[in-house]
Order: C-alpha cells, then structure tokens, then sequence
C-alpha cells in the first residue's frame, strides 16, 4: 500500500487481546487520521456510553502523509467518547505519529478495561501489553525515559501522567517533553483503562504511489512555506505561537484575561515574548517533518526547563490567572507537561475558582488559602490539588461545568463552557470567531474552525478574494458562516491527512497565507494514488465533520449547544479597542441559522438525510433513527458553493 | 584531542546549534537512496535526548578505521569524492559489524531488517540532505578555518555520543 500502511491494530484490555486487521478499502473516503477515527468511533461507541466505562473506545489514528517528506507530516489524532460529555478529539505532533506509521499501522484501536496498570509494547509486527506497575506514578518525562532504558532508544512512547491516573476529567497524553493530545481529556479516558503508555519501535518505511510527482509537489509546497517565512514573516522568529500575544492581546481583544472578563491586558506588557526569547529561550526546533520548526527550547535554571510554552499555556497560566511573572508561568507549564494536565482547561478552571471566591460563593473554609489574581504560588498549589485531587482540587478536577454544578449556590451562572468544555478565547471579540468557536464539534476553541479575515485581513483584502469586505469587519454578522464552514472541512481534511493547521486553517487563506486544498490535494494524490481535487478534498473534510456532528448529534447536542453562554451577551467588554461590546442574541441565533442551513442541517442542527446520502454517509442514518432521532429530509439545494468562493 | 576526521575533501559538517531536529535529513536521504521514507535505513541520523541532539554521519576520516578494520576488503575510498563505498558484494552485513562498531563516530548503521550495512556515500559528490535542510544546518565544504572549529565540536559531541550509548 502507498500512503498508508498495512493495518489496524485491535486491544482489547479486558480480555488482554491483540488483533489485526486490514485497513478497509473506503479508508480514502475519510483520508485516514482524524476522519477514520470518526468513521470508527461512530460505529464502535454504543450510544451515550459511560466515557470511562469499557465499551469507550480510545482510538489513536495518523494519516496516509505521516512519515513522508509532505510539510510537517507528523500528526495523529487521539478520539474517544470525552469525559466531558460529547466528542473526545485531540491532535497532537511530535515523532510518535510517523514512528507507529513506520510500524506498519494506521490506527491503534484500544477497548476494555485493564484490572492492572499496563502498557501497550509495539516493536514492528510485535505486540504485547506489559505490567506498568513501576511506571504507576511517574510523570510523563519519567515514564518516556525508563520506557526508553528498558527497550531501546528507538522507542517513542505516548502515555499519561498523574492527572491521567487519577482521572482527572482534562487529563492529556503527551509525547516528548510538550507535545500533547491536550483538550478533551483523552488522557482520563486512558488512565480509566489502566493503560499508562503505548511504546512504538517501527524499523518499517513509509512508500508513495508516484515518487517523482510526489517529490515535485512537496518541492512546491516547501517553496510556498519559504515565501511564507521569509516574504511575509509569516513564523514568530522569536518563540513560536507565544510571539502571537500581542496579536491577540492588542488589536484583537481575544486574549482572555481573568476568566475571559477582559480581552486585552495592560500587564500583557510583562509577558511580552522578547522576556522569554532574551532571558530563557536556548533555540527553536522543529517537529518531525517540518520546515516551519515553531518549538522553542528554554532553561531558566537546572530544575526548570523544557519545550514551549504555546501561547495557549502563557495565556492559561499567565494572562487568565491575571499572572504576569513569566518565571511562574513556565513553572506552571512544566507541571502540567510533566503531570499530564491539559492546561488550557487547567488555567481556566483556576480562574473559575478565583472568579467564585472573589463573588462569595466559594468561601475561606472551602479553599486552603485566599484566591487571588495573580498568584503564581498559588496557582501551582492548585494544580498540585487538581492533579492529586486534595480538597477542593477535587471538585476543580471535574473540569468547570460538572464543578459548577458540584458547588452550586449559583456558581452555574459564572461557569464559561460549551458542550462541557471551557471556552478557550472571549467570544465576544467577533461575530464568525464566536460562531467558529460554539459550533466546534468538540468545544469551544480554534482547532476546528476560525474566522480570520475578522482579525487579520482589510477590507480591501475580503473585497478582492472574497467578494464582500464585511468579511473583515468584526461587528457584522451576515455571511460570516461562509468563511467557519471553509475552515472546518480545511481543518478535518488536514488533521485527517496527518499534517499541521499551521499551514492550513491557521494561516489566512487569504493573501496566500496558507497552503491551498489543491497542494494539499496533490501530496494526497501523489502519495496514495487516489484520484482527487482540492474541491473534492474539502468535501471529504465536509463527510468527516457530518460524522462528528452526527456522534454529537447522538450523544445529544441540539441547538442551544452552539449558543455562547449568556455573559457573552450581557457583560460588554469592559476595557480596551472593543470597550462597551458584547454580542447580540437575536443577530448571533440568526447567523447560526444559516450556518446549518450552509451545512444542510435542520434548525436544530441535526443534520438531513438528504445531506447525509449526498455524503455518501446514507449508513448513519438507521444508527440515528435507532438512538431516536428524527432526521429531516430538507434539500437545501446545493449549498456548498462556499468553495468555489476561495482560491 | 587529535582530529581523526581531518580530510583533503569536502565533507558534510553539521552546525549543532541550528539543527531543528526535524529529521528531513534522514527523510530524503532514506528516498534518495531507498526509495522510500524510513529513518531506520538513513545514512544520516538524528539521535535524541531531552533537550539535545546529536547527528551522526560519516566525517570521512583522513585515516579511515572502517576500511583499515574490514577484513574482506568491502570498504575504499572514493578518489573523487573522499567518500567511503561499501561493496555490498564482499559486505557480510550485520553478521560482521566490525565496522560499526570501528568508527569512533557511530556513524556506520545497519538497516534493522535487512541487515546490510549503512554509510554515506555523499550521493556521489551532492549530497541531497544539505539541500534540504529547512535550517541550513548542515555545510557541505572543506574543513578549514571556522568550519574545521565546527567539525571538531560536531566530532566531540558525536564521540560523546558513542560512548554513551556503550555504558
């Protein structure tokens, strides 16, 4: 086989099985990755299963570019039932993805429940699950490097850390110092199965279907990357996503500060990236595969080191704690590295804390010590309670929604979540933002969809490419579905290849800051030998996001699922460039409308059986009708003009 | 330290300090060579640690402890280009290995599955992996002045690196 490899690997851990199988031949109409991993969640997970029962199943996937020379092929996908309720998805880099590739398999399909701690051993064909109950405890660092001194250096390991363990609903499995499958608590899920670790050796090697027209496309590729970093200053030279804080902070008012009360900071100043970059940062590496190389390496001291931090963990443990002290803010990051926490959850449930005991409810007898902004000691004592789940890191670790509902006393009304999950950024800094953000399949945050234009495109720009310069205009409502739904299928059909949205949804497809469906369509074609186009890659991405939209749709997800909590339209931003705003309900319902109508969805976001059979996914509809959902039969006509209005 | 590597050619010399670890070198040596993506059966790799990396490839020694250990003549010298060739007609593969375990840089491999040896020819004179460093990392060039100071801290790190592994 050309692109993928040769099978799908089966665990069971109540019954200590391992099996294999071919991959399907209609692998090609999810790509792989992310969208397989959906095709088989779906059909795997009975309905509204208990996500730490044994019938969840933890789906690891990589796509047919991984290990190849095609832009950061590193990627692979982490997908289960989430702790939080509806779909538990997380993208992750590092070297495990190509290492499991060059072992011969596509998917890692793990179902059961061990009685004991154990880790999954893959040397090549070779497969076996060991006693983990020496590594029961360690840190994820430890665990990685006695892994490593038992069998070979050559072995990359995903695992989990004590947060995992302990079940700590927002737990992640990590590879390497920082990567991370980080949102969603996949790693809760994993330490509910008692599986500390999956240790990979793979001499094997990843083949194309056309070398020399492979070669040439990824030869272009590579030359658009160059005039991205070169040309346009498309990278942060200075420390990866961290040098974005001021993109968000200043102009854009979505940095969230103090539990998302503001959107930009005046002791943002503080945290400025040239701090880091000056005092701390040793070099920038790159992932596997990838010419962009976006990771910052740092030492602050013999004790304290490490890769990152990602502007979303400065943003965690800084700007949402109201922390300024870059010094205690990696020390926070690396606790929740080497704990295994996901600590974009992490910041914003601490927030949450701080919000509560400053409003009352929480009161000196629930807490150890008064709550603070701006705590940096304090903080790090929480996480310590969060990960080991002492006193009222007990409740903390059941993530924001379920602890709000565990506290009360109108604790509720100040939790910030959608579909369980904390919201990432301030909704309120953008109409398509906030939409992107509160449709997201598995929760509110950027890594589904994003509407660029609104923050880094002029009118001008929108008007050239787009035909309708509002696109760029934040305050405007209409038409902003367009530009989410684009980025969704750019998004699903990226992951699902194995690539990175650094090159895809992040850059704005427009002014070409971004690689296009067609190059990406052309390393798709060239390395499997399946026939397609840009527009029919996008479309594959569109099946992978109806799956998602039906798993949650099952598990219960309705309209009132994809509306920002209220306080994103009762408190105004109450300082800086977007002073005095907050969204409109009735605009926000109306421009929701036409992004299911866009999808082909009913008003209630279920998505039609005409749309379903148009996708060629006719065979959810009878699991659906089964779980006791009525699907629609709408035709929409043909809604997908959207991707003949980009590039 | 004596410089065992000191060569009358050009040789790859890699800049530790900008390697981005990202193991395109490995990626396109692999297909050039093989045909395929595989780091496992590369002539350049990247060894990890936290928070480090070493490179090991061939550093063409002037005096070439593979070709003086090889006992069935399968390792010369490539007059052109300095490169040592292997002759995989009289190579006895991992069976043998004396010359892997020869090199004071742990910069001969064996392909894990097949058993044949691994040494970097320098793709007869351009080499496809400085071209293909995102990092400009790696310098194909005559080991004089500065550069001759980069080879010899590559060489320090990559001798480390051997004796590490052995214990």
């Amino acid at each position: 086989m050309n692109g993928w490899v040769k099978n799908i690997l089966y665990v069971d851990l109540s019954r200590g099985k391992i099996s294999k199988e071919d991959v399907p031949k209609r692998i090609s109409e999810y790509i792989g990755g992310r969208g397989m991993n959906m095709r088989l969640l779906f059909d795997l997970t009975p309905p509204r299963v208990d996500p730490f029962s044994g019938l969840n199943p933890l789906i690891f996937g990589v796509g047919p570019l991984v290990g190849t020379l095609a832009p950061a092929s590193c990627r692979f996908n982490v997908t289960t039932k989430s702790p939080f309720g509806y779909l538990g998805d997380s993208n992750c880099g590092g070297d495990w993805a190509a290492t499991l590739k060059y072992a011969g398999y596509n998917h890692v399909v793990v179902l059961g429940r061990s009685d004991k701690p154990v880790y999954l051993l893959i040397d090549d064909e070779n497969v076996e699950l060991r006693d983990a109950g020496d590594l029961w405890g360690l840190d994820t660092w430890e665990t990685q490097k006695l892994l490593c001194e038992e069998h070979g250096e050559d072995f990359r390991s995903v695992c989990i850390g004590p947060a995992g363990e302990n079940l700590v609903r927002f737990a992640c499995i990590k590879t390497g110092l920082k990567h991370a499958a980080g949102r969603t608590g996949t790693g809760a899920v994993m330490g509910s199965k008692r599986l500390k670790a999956i240790a990979v050796r793979g001499t094997g090697s990843v083949s194309v279907a056309y070398p020399e027209k492979f070669m040439e496309a990824v030869e272009r590729a590579y030359g658009m990357i160059n005039d991205l970093i070169e040309v346009r200053g498309y990278k942060s030279p200075v420390a990866g996503t961290y040098g974005y804080l001021w993109w968000l902070h200043d102009k854009n008012c979505k940095l969230g500060v103090m539990h998302h009360r503001y959107g930009s900071w005046e002791d943002a100043a503080k945290l400025d990236p040239i701090h880091y970059h000056r005092n701390y940062r040793i070099k920038i590496i790159g992932d596997f595969s990838c010419p962009v190389q976006c990771v910052p390496r740092f030492k602050v001291n013999e004790r304290l080191y490490g890769e990152g931090p990602e502007y979303e963990l400065v943003n965690s443990f800084g700007s949402m704690v109201g922390n300024p002290d870059l010094k205690s803010v990696l020390e926070a990051c690396v606790y929740a590295e080497k704990m295994g926490l996901d600590g974009d959850s992490a910041g914003r449930v601490i927030a949450y804390a701080i919000e509560l005991y400053e409003k009352g409810i929480l009161t000196s007898e629930e807490v150890p010590f008064p709550l603070r902004w701006g705590d940096g000691e304090g903080v790090l004592e929480l996480l310590r309670m969060i990960v080991y789940r002492r006193g009222i890191g007990n409740i903390l670790a059941e993530g924001e929604a379920l602890a709000s509902k565990i506290i009360g006393r109108g604790a509720e009304k100040y939790a910030l979540t959608m579909k369980g999950l904390e919201l990432h950024e301030p909704l309120k800094s953008g109409y398509g933002h906030a939409l992107a953000h509160s449709t997201s399949t598995r929760g509110p945050d950027h890594l589904r969809s994003s509407h660029h234009p609104e923050h880094s495109n002029t009118p001008e720009q929108c008007m050239r490419l787009l035909g309708d310069p509002t696109q760029a205009d934040r305050y405007v409502s209409e038409g902003k579905e367009r530009m989410v739904v684009f980025n969704e299928y750019t998004s699903a059909f990226i992951d699902s290849l194995g690539c990175c949205k650094f090159l895809s949804t992040w850059g704005s497809i427009l002014e070409g800051m971004s690689l296009t469906p067609e190059i990406w369509a052309e390393l798709y074609k060239y390395a499997t030998g399946v026939e397609i186009n840009g527009k029919a890659l996008l479309e594959a991405g569109e099946r992978v996001y109806n799956i998602e939209r039906a798993f949650i749709v099952r598990e219960g997800v309705r309209r009132q699922d994809d509306v920002p909590p209220e306080r994103e339209f009762s408190e105004p931003y109450p300082t800086g460039k977007m002073k005095g705003f907050r969204l409109d309900r009735e605009r926000y319902e109306r421009l929701l409308s036409a992004y299911y109508e866009l999808h082909g969805w009913d008003e209630n976001g279920i998505p039609t059986e005409s749309r379903l059979k148009k996708l060629g996914l006719g065979d959810l509809i009878e699991p659906l009708k089964r779980a006791g959902i009525e699907l629609k039969n709408i035709d929409f006509g043909n809604g997908r003009d959207y991707i003949t209005l980009l590039r | 330290m004596t410089v065992l590597g000191l060569t009358d050619w050009k040789v790859l010399i890699v800049d530790h300090e900008k390697c981005g670890a990202c193991h395109i070198c490995e990626l396109i040596c692999s297909f050039t060579k093989e045909g395929v993506f595989s780091p496992t059966i590369s002539r350049i790799r990247i060894r990890e640690s936290p928070m480090d990396e070493t490179i090991l490839v061939c550093q063409l020694c002037k005096i070439a402890k593979c070709i003086e250990t090889c006992t069935f003549g399968a390792l010369s010298r490539d007059e052109k280009t300095g490169a040592i060739v292997l002759d995989y007609e009289k190579c006895r593969g991992s069976k043998c290995g004396d010359c892997v375990s020869a090199c004071p840089y742990g910069a001969i491999f064996v392909d894990p599955r097949t058993g044949r040896v691994l040494i970097c020819d320098l793709c007869g004179g351009e080499p496809a992996c400085i071209r293909w460093c995102p990092r400009g990392a790696i310098l194909f060039d005559f080991p004089e002045g500065e550069k001759a100071a980069l080879k010899q801290k590559a060489e320090r790190k990559l001798v480390a690196y051997k004796k590490g592994v052995r214990g």
